[in-house]
Order: C-alpha cells, then structure tokens, then sequence
C-alpha cells in the first residue's frame, strides 16, 4: 500500500512536464495512441507497423480500424493499455483524462502528452513524437512539407477578399468554432473572418441574433451527430444572412476537419476551397462579389464592441 | 373510505376553504392579483423583445422586411420570448397541480420524472436519428412519447390496492428520475464525443431557435392543459385537506386525481419535446405565489400560468444576454436565480410556507 502511494506520489510530482521517460526510446516501439490525430500523426512519421492499440474513434489511416481499441481518448482503459504491453502511451493534453495519465506513470509506464489547441501546438507535437519515438529526421521532413502546401494555398488565396465566416460544429445548441482553436487559426489562413471571434470562449455557444446581426457571407456547417439534411433546412429560415441568400451554407466533412494532426493542411485546403471557390476555379478567375461590411450593430453586453 | 359518505352543498366546501387559506377570495382580489401579475408579464415580455444578444431597430425590424433586424427580431426573439413564455406559464401551472394532486411543495414535473423521461427519449432519438434523417421531427415527438410512458409507468407503479397513494407517487417519481438521469449519462458515455453537447442541451433547457410551429404546438397542448386544471381548481383545494375529507365534500378523488396527472403529463411532454429539462420553475413560482396570495387553486393557478410566464422570459434573457453574442442554458439561469430566492423566501415566511 505504502509503496504504490509512493508510486502515485512520484508520478504526481512529475505531472507538469509534458513527457515522464522512464525508458529510453530505442529500437522498435510499442505505442499506443489515445486519440485520432495521434494515430495519424505515428502513421504519417512512417511508425505504423509500431502502433500496437488505438482509441475507438482511430478511423484514419483505414488500417487502423483492425487495431486493438484501448477505449476512448476521454476514458481510455488501462487495464487494456498495459495489457499491450507498451513502451509508450501518446496522448492529447486537451482531452485526456489526466488522472489514467497518472495511474499509468504509476504502473511505470512512459507516457506522451502534447497539445492540439494551436498549429503551433500541433507541430511542436509532431516534432515531440518524432523525437520519442526515434524518428526525429521524419518529424522535420513532415512538418516541412507542411509548410511548403500551406504557403502554396495561401499563395492562391493572395488576392481574394476576406470573408466574414461562421462554422459551426453542431446545432442544439448552436456550437462555433472560437478563438483559440487551431481551426480558428486555419480559418484566418483560409482569408476568413471569423464572426464567432467576437466571444472570449473556444467553442462558444452563438446565439442566433447575433449570427444573423454578423451577416456572416459563408457557413460552415458540420451538424455534429444531428441530421445531415438539417443544416439546409434551418438556415433556410433566415434568407438575409448573405450565406443563405447567396447559397453559401455548405457542410464539412468531420474527417479531417476535426482532427488536430498531420492533415491540418488538408483541412485549411478544404476550408480554403468552400470559402473562395473562386481561387480554386481557374487561375484567372476574379472574385465576384464584394464583401458587405455589417451594418452598425452592438453586441449587447458590450464585450466585443 | 372511497365511497364519499354524503354529498354536501357546495356551502359547505367553501367553508372549508375558508379554514384552508388565510384569506377568503373576493372576485375583487382575484381580479387585482391578475391584472398586477399580467401588467408584470406585460413588461417583461417588451423587455425581453427589446433586448438581446444584438442591438436591434424595433421600428425598423417591423417597417423592412429584408432588414437583418425584421429576421432577428421575427426569425429569432420573438419565437424564442413567446416559446419562454408558454413553457413557463406550462410549468409553473403543473407545478402549483402536482403539489396539490400529491400535498407536496416539493411536487413538480422534475421530480416525478416526467421531464427525465422525456429528455431522455430526446437523447434516443438524436443518436439514433442522427444517421437516419429526419431528427428534427423525430426528437420532440420521442421527447413527448417519452414523457407520457414514463408517467404511465410512475402513475402505474404509483398505486397501491387500485388508488394513487401521493407519497408512494412522490417516491416512485423521484426514483424514476433519478434513473433518467443515470440512464441518460449512459448514452453519454457510450456515444460519440461530439454528442456531449446536445445531451447537455436537453439536461440544462434551452429555448434556442424555436419555430412558430413548436410554439403553436405548445401554446395549444398547454391550452387544453390549462382549461382542465381552471376547471378541476376547486378540487384542488378539497384535495389538499386529504382525500377523505375531499371524498366527503363531493370530489371523485381518484378519478379527478388522474384527469390531471394526464393534463400535467401531457404539458411537461409537449414542454421538454422542445426546451429539455428547465428546473426550478415548477417549483419555486408557485410556491412564491402561494404565500404571496394564498392557496386557493382558482387563483394559484392562473396566477402560476402568468408568474411562471413572465419568470422564464426574465431568466431567458438573462441567458441571452449575460455573455453575449455566447449563450448560457436558460435552465442554470432558473436554478441559479431561482434557488437563493426560493430559500429567501422560505425563510421569511417560516413554517406557514410549507402549508399548502
């Protein structure tokens, strides 16, 4: 007893850095990937034969799907993980329940923590990875590609009009993408205003007047878990969003666009091309219409002006 | 005991009634009490249209249809103050019915696991329907079918030797919301991740995005609603000094008592089919009313339907407008705004607010 509080104590104190090596990383791997970018993210650096257990919603690449599930990334099952015998457990710091993380350090376990909630973010997990997992030269290659597409579509993008955007992740309640996401940050990229910006929270929660008030030009609409028809058939409703008027509501598809990994630029390709289509037609295609500035309108607390 | 003994003149009920509450009720006083409580209801509802998440021109939202202001102000707070309106006014009249139906203040759609049930046939059906289509019809009426077989289940289970005992009605409900609430936190954990935030949706209420049409169905199940629960008021009163003495002075106790466990039944399906659970509401109106104006049902109960009203059209927007352009769940705002000022008044009025 007084041992395994001691085994608790020590995995504790060692929480706040983002890795605890307990062996060193040599030769082939067993990981286990807790979340879907991750998963990507391990195949993308060519350590896919590695990858020993996956989370219930690993789905890309297709060969993942054969994999031993370890649970989901908010309940993974250690019994199931330390039954696979890894030599490292990748996860997100975001959405993994710290409290397994601990329990696993505890079993001695070495485990890999790293962010998702920025690009930055996103690359410096990459580069993490690579690094535990011995695969470092790849991590470069892959993050570098990376930014050579992501300069070519923002090369496309050079001369369109930004756009004032709204891309919702699900209706009731109506969820937003917010600042602070790296979808955020796509978004801008991608020549978007983000309407949603305007809240202080992540994910906000819109309100509808405030939507039709923003006069938001695109919507994204990704109906998490509702209907796929639905999202036509609300915004219908409102004919003086310019999105509806100009039959601008388009929906995304979850995968990639909800994944935080290595494909992040096929997202920002992907938002880039629902955005200005106009910049994907044909090289001298000119955008048509212009971007109507909102008229004066406040939001009511006062928070965003 | 179920057989009542002789019918008395209704002389005699009326004095009874006169024991019950504190004060007798004047047509004078019922009329006063109605026109304060419709003046209030009045002002808040113009507030809540004036007032948003956006700044809006009133006049020129009426006068230009193509104006982004005519689409708030008709397209999104307007359905949303009037769909405030009647779910509380929905509520708050169950509530003040089922705590005299089972002489409990603790009494409400919540509690008798009326509203679990129907979130939880919510919660069903957007999974299920998520891949299928059509969710949007198929989650109110699941909602709906849900709450009336979940009563039908406590209504059933609730009667001992062929008559609705009110303490074994009370324990049944609280139990079957209590199961609601366990059963809907295991379709959380079993579904996809991104599902959270709907579950949460119907657990907390929200009068986000009503259509007029999900307002007229409520606007007219609540109607009938209120109808039987005016016209069956005067039981109520009778049944709140035990259904002997109720039996005795003429009321059919078990056949009034499932009239309006059906009626109430019927209000909270069609309210959580398209708000979710808003607690509180139920609960703490007619219970503030109640010592304001005493506990004579043929006042308690219109004056719930107005108090409940234009109480949820306050907190509604409150949840509007608190974080703005974000949203909070109008249910919190209920139990938060609610909650201190029930025990508030709890307090002040002592034991004599427990007396129904």
């Amino acid at each position: 007893m007084l041992t395994l509080m001691m085994l608790v104590v020590t995995a504790l104190a060692g929480c706040g850095a983002p890795a605890s090596a307990r062996r060193t990383s040599s030769g082939p791997q067993r990981i286990v990937s807790l979340a879907p970018a991750i998963t990507e993210t391990l195949f993308a650096l060519g350590a896919g034969a590695e990858v020993v257990g996956v989370s219930q919603y690993c789905d890309y690449p297709p060969e993942v799907v054969k994999l031993p599930k370890i649970g989901t990334f908010l309940t993974p099952n250690i019994e199931a993980i330390a039954g696979l015998r890894p030599t490292i457990v990748i996860g997100l710091q975001t959405s993994s329940d710290l409290r397994e993380i601990r329990a696993l350090n505890a079993m001695g376990y070495q485990t890999l923590m790293v962010d998702d909630n920025s690009i930055a973010g996103i690359e410096a997990g990459i580069r993490i990875i690579g690094n535990a997992i011995g695969r470092a030269a790849a991590a470069r290659a892959l993050i570098d590609r990376t930014h050579l597409r992501i300069a070519a579509i923002q090369e496309r993008l050079r001369s369109v009009p930004d756009r004032r955007v709204l891309m919702v992740v699900g209706h009731q309640p109506m969820v937003a993408v917010g600042t602070g996401t790296y979808l955020d940050e796509l978004l801008t990229m991608a020549r978007a205003t983000n309407i949603a910006a305007a809240s202080a929270q992540t994910w906000p929660r819109l309100s509808l007047e405030y939507i039709i008030a923003m006069r938001p030009e695109v919507i994204l609409d990704g109906q998490m878990g509702t209907d796929p028809n639905l999202p036509s058939a609300f915004w219908a409703k409102y004919p003086s969003i310019p999105a509806v008027r100009d039959h601008r509501v388009t929906g995304y598809p979850e995968d990639p666009t909800l994944h935080p990994g290595p494909r992040i630029v096929q997202t920002l390709e992907l938002l880039a091309r629902l955005i200005h289509p106009e910049a994907f037609a044909h090289a001298t295609a000119v955008p048509a219409r212009l971007a109507n500035p909102p008229t004066s309108y406040a939001i009511g607390s006062g928070s965003a002006g | 005991m179920s057989e009542p003994a002789i019918k008395h003149s209704p002389d005699a009920a009326d004095l009874a009634l006169a024991d019950l509450a504190d004060a007798h009720l004047t047509r004078a006083r019922m009329a006063l009490t109605l026109v304060v409580l419709s003046i209030v209801l009045i002002l808040v509802s113009i507030i809540a249209v004036a007032f948003g998440s956006v700044h809006i021109d009133l006049i020129r939202a009426v006068v230009d249809r193509a104006s982004p202001d005519h689409a708030i102000l008709f397209g999104a707070r307007l359905p949303r103050v009037l769909m405030g309106a009647i779910v509380g006014a929905v509520l708050a009249a169950v509530g003040a019915a089922l705590q005299a139906l089972v002489r409990n203040p603790l009494a409400e759609g919540g509690i008798l696991g009326i509203s679990g049930g129907g979130a939880f046939g919510a919660i069903v059906a957007l999974v299920v329907f998520s891949h299928l289509g059509g969710a949007d019809i198929a989650i109110p009426l699941c909602a709906f079918a849900a709450s009336l077989l979940s009563t039908l289940a406590v209504y059933r289970l609730a009667q001992v030797d062929g008559r609705l005992e009110p303490f074994t009605l009370l324990l049944v409900g609280v139990i079957f919301n209590a199961f609601w609430g366990a059963a809907i936190m295991l379709v959380n954990s079993v579904v996809n991740f991104f599902f959270t935030h709907s579950i949460i949706f119907w657990l907390m209420g929200s009068f986000e995005a009503p259509t007029y049409r999900e307002v007229a169905m409520v606007a007219v199940l609540g109607g009938i609603g209120f109808a039987v629960l005016l016209y069956h008021a005067r039981d109520m009163n009778l049944l709140s000094l035990g259904d002997d003495e109720a039996a005795e002075l003429g009321v059919e106790v078990d056949a009034v008592r499932r009239i309006i466990f059906i009626a109430t039944s019927v209000m909270i399906g069609a309210a959580v089919s398209v708000s979710g659970i808003i607690s509180f509401v139920g609960l703490i109106v007619p219970h503030i009313l109640r010592t304001a104006i005493g506990a004579d049902h043929r006042m308690l109960i219109p004056a719930s339907i107005l108090g409940g009203a234009a109480f949820t059209v306050a907190a509604d927007l409150i949840a509007r407008t608190a974080i703005a352009p974000s949203e909070l769940p109008v249910g919190a705002i209920t139990a938060l705004c609610g909650g201190p000022f029930f025990i508030y008044v709890l307090r002040r009025e002592g034991r004599k607010s427990l007396v129904l």
